[in-house]
């Protein structure tokens, strides 16, 4: 099996990289695309969250296969970097090892949150793009749609995904209760309408809080978000006036620059009177200017910081992590037999049709010797042909189930192809 | 009758070491949650304070019944009496909130300031009999101890938001066993706190300043004004002063650091005031006789008032 992933994420890269690597929804349509023309027989995936950036590719036949260093080089390309830097920063995974590795992101066995349940659906979302761009093929959808079982299957035979603890439950749980004891009078303003603004949302709806205003660069999604947990939707001109008003800011834009800079914050700030002012800034590009934590009364939290909570979490899961992993592990292991099973059913089936059209042939010349049989004789011949035909192809085709298991090692199917003669 | 008075000569035998010691073991125990977690350590807490606070109201009790003067008129019962006072309140948070740390900001205070009592106030003898208390005498020592009373708690508050702040400016990630209050919780308790103990200090400061003048009217034979007392008294009033037209008028002394910044302030300058009036031996018997020693406890009136 020819499937592999290059990229990077939170484990092994800083956020500054991700920042520069990370794909917009845009972006990674253009990016399958260009893909698409450069490597024609490839298949491909593009998972682009705030705490990775991978590219999964994957072909049937090796020699069309882009390399984890042509990926590299593709990725180096599309944002304008030096690709020699981005060799060493770059992890890449192939075969087993690769498939592994979906199946624990999809899990949230890899999340910064480890139980986080947003990884999955950006992993469908991120599969279901590539295969609307018909970037996706057999093998990426035999793996993919394994990754989302894999992935229910560990939510539900294991407690690691209880008590939530999703990047937006840790930022409002474990951040913004430090500095707020109730939320009821609390004026807070959502920036951006998507996933982690609607789940953030929840929770501090779920905590009591009232006055949330929604803002937006495309008014119409914030009216959406708004309707849906009763707030408020502005226009975005009015998002430096809100925020001169306001305690509590999440900030979830995908926008490739900073929205606020410290600059542009100083006059807001002297507005304030120094009222205390949360910033739970989950965007990534970061959406407001580090620089900003320096004034008073001010609280800038990033993406990053919140890595120390959920080194906690982990260490909470630790119980459950090893039955987590013991799943993950059996399920590669399952997966990839199935897949090598899989790529040699053809041949197993066209042996069997070979052998069986030999049979059939074979009883219909023994039935034109024996003339008159009665049916009871015939079906008793029938079956000892079946019974020998069976027989005879059963220990080959559980060698070549076993081997195939193995990876192929002993080249029986290619064996198996000479000796029979079998062609495609 | 016989057992109520076995028990009463039984409680007759607590001492302050008693509550001291209750206190002082149960911020071991606060200490330990920075270490280990330990199941019974709540219900430990709890169950120590309380025996404490029992014993500390005992203890009152007896020396209200033995003496014939109040605690409030002496610096030594003044000190037991703030003691008491915010072993109260950490119970009552200890109850409403228990995974916060308050004990490991507030015991220390307490153990301080009994140790403080007994170390150095525990020869000063009550200067006025329960007869001779006036109304103003009776407001100038109450507000101050409840001003005094809000403003260790105050200074508390603010301490405590002080930490969060750098926790949280700095973005350090909560620990188990020290989790403070949040921000706003304390900012509130530091903005209350300094409204109250700037009310209480200044209603106390001016109503002593009252009860001199009254005296000074009444009888010639009172006592001089003394500088220290006036200028430190003064000194304190006017901080005061500001502090509520700073809150009042500058928006930003109302939240944040600033306010924290102010109760710990109003905290110390309340402590010099304290330490130099106690050391003018304003509200203190002078010994008349030179052969005294400083050491010994009086035992009659031959001791005039230093107002």
């Amino acid at each position: 099996m020819n499937f592999q992933i290059v990229g990077c994420s939170h484990h092994n890269s800083s956020l500054q990289l991700r920042e520069q690597l990370a794909f917009s929804p845009d972006d990674t349509r253009i990016a399958l695309r260009q893909l698409k023309e450069q490597f024609p027989k490839s298949e491909a995936v593009l998972l682009s969250t705030c705490n990775r950036v991978e590219i999964y590719t994957g072909s049937v036949d090796s020699d069309v296969c882009p390399s984890p260093r042509e990926i590299t080089e593709f990725i180096a390309r599309f944002h304008g970097l030096n690709a020699v830097p981005l060799f060493h920063e770059l992890f890449d995974h192939s075969g087993e090892k690769a498939v592994q590795h979906l199946f624990a992101t999809a899990a949230s066995l890899d999340s910064m949150v480890v139980g986080e349940p947003q990884i999955l659906a950006q992993v469908k979302q991120a599969y279901e793009m590539a295969t609307g761009d018909d970037c996706t093929g057999p093998l990426t959808h035999g793996v993919f749609q394994a990754a989302i079982r894999v992935a229910k299957r560990v939510a539900s035979e294991t407690s690691i995904h209880q008590r939530r603890t999703s990047v937006p439950s840790v930022a409002i749980n474990e951040f913004a209760n430090q500095f707020f004891d109730h939320y009821e009078d609390k004026k807070i303003l959502v920036i951006g309408a998507g996933e982690i603004a609607a789940e953030t949302t929840r929770y501090l709806v779920d905590q009591g809080a009232r006055d949330i205003t929604v803002i937006n660069r495309n008014l119409e999604r914030a009216r959406l978000l708004a309707t849906e947990i009763k707030a408020a939707a502005q226009p975005w001109d009015q998002f430096q006036n809100l925020l001169g008003t306001v305690d509590l800011v999440i900030s979830t834009t995908g926008a490739p620059e900073p929205i606020m800079t410290a600059e542009q914050f100083a006059p807001i700030h002297r507005t304030r009177h120094q009222r205390t002012l949360l910033i739970l800034d989950l965007a990534v590009p970061r959406d407001f200017d580090t620089k900003i934590n320096d004034c008073l009364g001010v609280y800038l939290y990033c993406l990053d910081d919140l890595s120390g909570v959920c080194q906690k979490n982990l260490k909470a899961r630790e119980r459950e992590w090893p039955k987590a992993q013991q799943i993950i592990l059996d399920e590669t292991a399952a997966h990839i037999a199935e897949t090598r099973h899989r790529s040699s059913s053809p041949w197993i089936q066209q042996l069997k049709t070979q052998a069986n059209s030999m049979k059939d042939k074979e009883l219909a010349r023994l039935f034109n010797k024996l003339g008159e049989l009665d049916e009871a004789s015939c079906e008793e011949i029938i079956r000892s042909f079946d019974r020998l035909t069976n027989k005879l192809l059963h220990p080959p085709l559980e060698s070549l189930r076993n081997d195939t298991t193995e990876g192929g090692q002993h080249g029986l199917l290619d064996a198996l192809k000479r000796l029979f003669q079998l062609r495609d | 009758m016989t057992s109520i008075s076995h028990i009463i000569t039984w409680l007759s035998h607590v001492s302050e070491t008693c509550f001291t010691a209750c206190y002082a073991l149960v911020m071991v125990l606060e200490i330990s949650r920075l270490f280990f977690r330990v199941a019974v350590r709540h219900a430990l807490i709890l169950a120590i304070t309380a025996a404490g606070l029992f014993a500390h109201v005992v203890w009152f009790c007896l020396s209200a019944r033995t003496t014939t003067t109040t605690p409030l008129v002496s610096w030594y019962g003044w000190c037991m009496l703030i003691a008491l006072a915010l072993v109260f309140v950490y119970l009552w948070l200890r109850i409403q909130y228990p995974d916060k740390s308050v004990g490991l900001f507030l015991l220390p205070m307490v153990i301080g300031v009994i140790g403080t009592a007994l170390v150095f106030l525990s020869d000063q003898e009550p200067i006025v009999t329960k007869a001779s208390l006036s109304f103003w005498s009776i407001l100038h020592g109450m507000a101050l101890l409840l001003g005094s009373i809000a403003a260790t708690l105050g200074f508390i508050a603010g301490i405590m938001y002080l930490v969060q702040s750098f926790r949280l400016k700095r973005k350090i990630p909560p620990r188990q066993g020290l989790r403070l209050p949040s921000l706003e919780q304390l900012q509130r308790y530091n903005y209350w706190l300094l409204t109250l103990s700037t009310g209480l200090l200044a209603t106390g400061l001016l109503a002593g300043i009252i009860r001199k003048a009254c005296l000074s009217f009444a009888a010639e034979t009172s006592a001089p004004w003394n500088p220290i007392v006036v200028i430190s008294s003064v000194l304190l009033l006017l901080w005061l002063i500001i502090t509520g037209l700073f809150e009042y008028f500058y928006k930003p002394a109302r939240q944040g650091k600033k306010v924290a910044y102010l109760t710990v302030t109003s905290f110390i300058l309340l402590g010099a005031v304290m330490v130099l009036v106690f050391s003018a031996e304003h509200a203190v018997k002078i010994e008349t006789s030179a052969s005294q020693t400083l050491n010994s406890r009086p035992t009659s009136g031959n001791r005039e008032v230093q107002e």
